[in-house]
């Protein structure tokens, strides 16, 4: 059989998923990073559970994770980026660009030596990508080393007892042949400060759902930046960066109503008393099970028709939301302590220099176009597919259903 | 021969996040004093490939037969200190985790009450080690075929994408021909290919291949046996047939219904249902008389559903582009999170098509002179009173499971969810799994999916099975679950509670038998024993016991 391995570019849940599946089928596989740490986006997300399970499946992903590190037919390569591709399918020469990240993973036991050493305070300039980050391997953050700054410090590399740290690494072009690539490089968050007038970046107790997410699982419950309280009244503004043709995004980001109500369960469970209004233009509410979820979600939470135009700050702790009240037709302002703002899925802004790259081609939006409309993980090149957010938004179960059968494809072409 | 126990213990410092709150050295030299522990070693990140190594390597050079580890949850890195176990030449279920990183060090504020709780806990692990017995595993035998019920889109994608990865397939439908709902489907908008098309280049691709046979008007009668060796008993074409198969896969699709109850009213000639109209429009007939206005009725049967909101939008922008009709879409949400459908809401508006939002009070539809008048609070212009007429309305209908879904369920002893709908939701088993392995399940029948995603559903379908019969042995844990034959009296409590049906009947040592290919190691069964006949390995009685007497006592 041709040893040849498949490449796989992107280590969020799809590609996690694509190498795993990939190397159940008997596979050999390089997954490459541009980050240090796997997990992508959904690596921080937290779990929504309240007394019961709210089906967010966030908790398939340190499982995949680490499942997909010991794997030992898979190959991790952090830090990575793809240059250049060249050849056809069963046989692509592909050029990997590794940035420098000064620690071998392979040699680095995260002892933490390295961190004590450290001059710089009080944040060290060498730490762990993100808390629990797989492979646990640490990382230089070049922002804060003083070696970037023109000094010549190498205490960390001098007290490090495994010899991990080298300052000599450079960037590295690794050639790697392979038969095929799944391309699974996600998504970008919808950057909420385009919508200038919902104020976010500019009052603090204005969230993103992404800051939820990653409040949620550092913290352990959701306070008010402003004053560090459990908040009162919130309300959730749904389709910020979706459904919006004025910015180019016209589609339904497809998780952003689920996640919503998900939190807002979340939150009640945290302190009952909270008061919860999601303001919606359509609510999502297909998918299994999901209409249930809603009904009960109805009982104690105000949904309402229109989405706030503009939020301002009418206290240090209380923002004022300015919308048009349908059912009088008229323009109110009601005050909440806590804004969040369901930013949607939008496509990476990398998507354009990578389709170059690799010759595939761009749909609509800016992710990446499939082959036909039936053949929703085949590209306009033979033996390049796509998987997961990168072809369109997704929530996780669709992620991984996706790259499965981007890996179905890979396989039958190669056998 | 009394086993000499030599435990050996790795203490994992999960990057000093576990050693802030606990004196993780003092824990060590409290462990080294216990007589039969006779290795204790601390480390900052265990799960790290050279620590994996290192630990394969000390197990062989002291000896070690039981191991214990205090660090994070077992969920996350076990696998990986199973397979150090087995490097150093012991059975990897002779381990056991205690998570002191996540039940002591992260949550306890206390200094001193987290270290007695870690103490403890490690305690308890030493003691369950103490009694672990190994489990082996052994390569069984397996059918590679598939049995596919349902001869609709899913299946059939299924079948292909099977016969593809070289498997027999069996694609059994109850009508005379396949294609299911695709029959009876005009168009497939936004999508150029039409169903008709479609569904003559699955059925050629099917037919092409030697290692799909399709039994038409054809039903599932029994089927007996485990993941590996079903044992099925089918009717088709009236004669009976008796055929084995390594798995299965249900995608026996879905049906809909009218909601009279709901709407308060009866389908007549001019209110008609989606897919009646559907079938109006596929029907080469000319219309008697053309519909000059259409209202599409949408929330009323089902809220929760993509399939209404698809089906309103593309017969609306179908019935403008052929006869010019007005065309009126009343609905409460319209539901656009599947590809291309926000495209198609803004090209229905932007072709004429007029949307009506309203809120939970119900419209007012009352039929007059072949009219039809309907009346509603319209939340966009400030809940003031619609009234429209229509001389066609199309009204919404419920997607509900296939009619016959409870023999399907018994037959398999697959489990539902509260709509009646294959597969309980959890999300460990989404997308296709079920709750008996080697049972999955495809398109529509477990799920509210549009057909590009009843597609997608198929293929992955199709993997999952290729993974669980991808060679023709499968390794299996033997004997997780043991059954005292004197002590059981066949009282069938096992069998009733096992959920994933693994358990029969042993006439030879009248007994109940744990089947060792499907069980998952629930240890429902072992809970529910009356008699105390069933232990399961790593969490019997004694083990559980041995940990109990340790729970209050400080170190």
């Amino acid at each position: 059989m041709n040893k040849k391995r498949v490449l796989v570019i992107g280590g969020g849940i799809a590609g996690i998923t694509s190498a795993l599946e990939l190397a159940k089928n008997d596979q050999e596989v390089f997954l490459i990073e541009k980050d240090p740490g796997i997990g992508g986006h959904a690596a921080s997300f937290c779990c929504k559970a309240t007394e019961i399970c709210n089906k967010c499946s966030v908790c398939l992903v340190p499982e995949k994770m680490r499942e997909m590190v010991i794997h030992p037919q898979i190959s991790l390569l952090t830090t990575s980026e793809v240059r250049e591709i060249n050849g056809e399918a069963g046989d692509f020469r592909v050029k990997i660009v590794q940035k420098p990240r000064f620690v071998d993973p392979d040699k680095c036991t995260a002892c933490g030596i390295c961190i004590e050493a450290c001059p710089v305070e009080p944040q060290k300039a060498i730490n762990l990508a993100y808390p629990g980050a797989v492979p646990p391997a640490f990382v230089v953050d070049n922002d804060r080393c003083l070696r970037f700054q023109g000094e010549e410090c190498t205490i960390c590399q001098d007290k490090c007892p495994t010899k991990a740290i080298d300052f000599a690494q450079d960037s590295q072009e690794i050639d790697l042949d392979v038969k095929a690539i799944i391309v699974a490089t996600g998504f970008d968050v919808f950057d909420a400060r385009e919508k200038a007038l919902l104020g976010y970046g500019k009052y603090p107790n204005v969230l993103t759902g992404l800051d939820m997410e990653e409040m949620l699982l550092k913290e352990g419950e959701i306070l008010l930046p402003s004053n560090g309280k459990p908040p009162q009244e919130v309300a959730f503004i749904q389709c910020v960066g979706s459904r919006d043709e004025h910015i180019g995004n016209g589609y339904c980001s497809k998780v952003c109503c689920k996640y919503a109500m998900r939190f807002s369960r979340s939150l009640q469970y945290q302190n009952p008393e909270v008061k919860i209004t999601i303001f919606y233009m359509d609510l999502q509410t297909a998918g299994k099970g999901f209409g249930e979820f809603y009904e009960q979600c109805k009982e104690n939470i105000r949904f309402v028709k229109g989405i706030p135009v503009e939020i301002s700050q009418v206290s240090p702790d209380q923002l004022g939301l300015r919308y048009e009240d349908l059912s009088q037709g008229k323009i109110v302002e009601e005050s909440h302590d806590l804004a969040v703002l369901s930013v949607g899925i939008a496509p990476r802004k990398n998507n354009r220099n990578l389709a170059r790259i690799l010759g595939i081609n761009l749909g609509d939006f800016g992710f990446f176009d499939t082959l036909n409309q039936v053949e929703n993980t085949s590209t306009n090149i033979e033996g390049i597919f796509i998987a997961g957010c990168c072809q369109g938004p997704k929530d996780i179960p669709e992620s991984i259903a996706h790259s499965t059968q981007a890996v179905l494809r890979v396989v039958r072409t190669l056998t | 021969m009394v086993e000499d126990i030599r435990i050996g213990i790795f203490l994992c410092d999960c990057g000093e996040t576990i050693s802030r709150r606990i004196d993780l050295l003092r824990i060590k030299s409290n462990l080294e004093k216990i007589s039969d522990v006779k290795y204790v070693e601390l480390s900052h990140y265990l799960c790290s490939q050279q620590e994996i190594e290192l630990m394969g390597s000390e197990i062989r050079e002291k000896g070690l037969n039981r191991v214990v580890i205090g660090g994070c949850s077992p969920q996350f890195c076990e696998a990986a200190f199973m397979e150090a176990m087995e490097k150093g030449g012991l059975n990897p279920y002779l381990l056991s985790v205690a998570n002191i990183r996540d039940q002591c060090a992260w949550v306890h504020p206390d200094k001193t009450k987290a270290f007695s709780k870690t103490a403890r806990q490690i305690k308890m692990a030493i003691s369950k080690t103490r009694l672990s017995q190994p489990i082996e595993k052994e390569a069984i035998s397996i059918n590679r075929d598939v049995l596919i019920i349902g001869g609709g889109i899913s299946g059939m994608e299924t079948a292909i994408e099977l016969s593809n990865l070289d498997h027999k397939v069996t694609l059994l439908e109850r009508e005379k021909g396949l294609g299911g709902r695709l029959n009876q489907l005009h168009s497939l908008y936004p999508l150029e290919l039409t169903p008709d098309n479609l569904l003559t280049e699955k059925i050629e691709a099917i037919n092409r291949r030697p290692n799909i046979e399709v039994l038409t008007t054809g039903e599932l009668l029994k089927i007996e046996g485990q993941i590996g060796n079903f044992v099925a008993r089918i009717k088709a074409d009236d004669s009976l047939i008796t055929r084995n198969f390594g798995a299965i896969v249900v995608a026996t699709g879905c049906d809909t219904q009218f909601s009279k109850e709901r709407y308060g009213l009866e389908l007549s000639d001019n209110i008609i249902t989606q897919l009646q109209f559907e079938k109006m429009l596929k029907s080469q007939e000319k219309w008697e008389r053309i519909p000059q206005k259409i209202g599409f009725m949408l929330d009323i049967s089902d809220e929760h559903s993509r399939i209404p909101t698809i089906s309103a939008l593309k017969n609306g922008l179908a019935a403008r582009r052929r006869f010019g009709s007005e065309v009126y879409v009343f609905c409460k949400n319209l539901k656009l999170d599947a590809t291309g459908l926000e495209g198609m809401y803004r090209e229905a508006r932007d072709k004429g098509v007029i949307f009506f939002k309203s809120g939970d009070e119900m419209p007012r539809i009352s039929p007059a002179n072949g009219q039809i008048n309907i009346q509603l609070e319209d939340l966009y212009l400030a809940k003031e009173l619609v009234s429209l007429s229509c001389d066609l309305l199309v009204v919404d209908e419920k997607i509900i499971p296939q009619r016959d879904f409870e023999t399907l369920k018994s037959i398999l002893n697959i489990d539902l969810d509260s709509s009646n709908f294959y597969q309980q939701p959890n999300v460990h088993l989404y997308p296709v799994a079920s709750n008996r392995k080697g049972i999955f399940f495809s398109g529509t029948c477990h799920a509210d999916l549009d057909f590009r995603d009843t597609l997608a559903d198929g293929r992955a379908s199709a993997l999952a099975v290729h993974q669980l019969l991808s060679s023709d042995k499968v390794s299996v844990e033997v004997e997780r679950v043991v059954v005292d034959h004197d002590k059981c009296v066949l009282c069938l409590t096992c069998i009733r509670s096992c959920p994933h049906h693994a358990i029969e009947v042993d006439q030879e040592k009248q007994a109940a038998k744990v089947i060792d290919l499907a069980c998952q190691g629930c240890g429902i069964c072992a809970g529910e024993c009356p008699a105390k006949a069933i232990q399961l390995k790593g969490y019997t009685d004694d083990e559980i016991g041995a940990q109990l007497e340790f729970l209050e006592e400080a170190m």
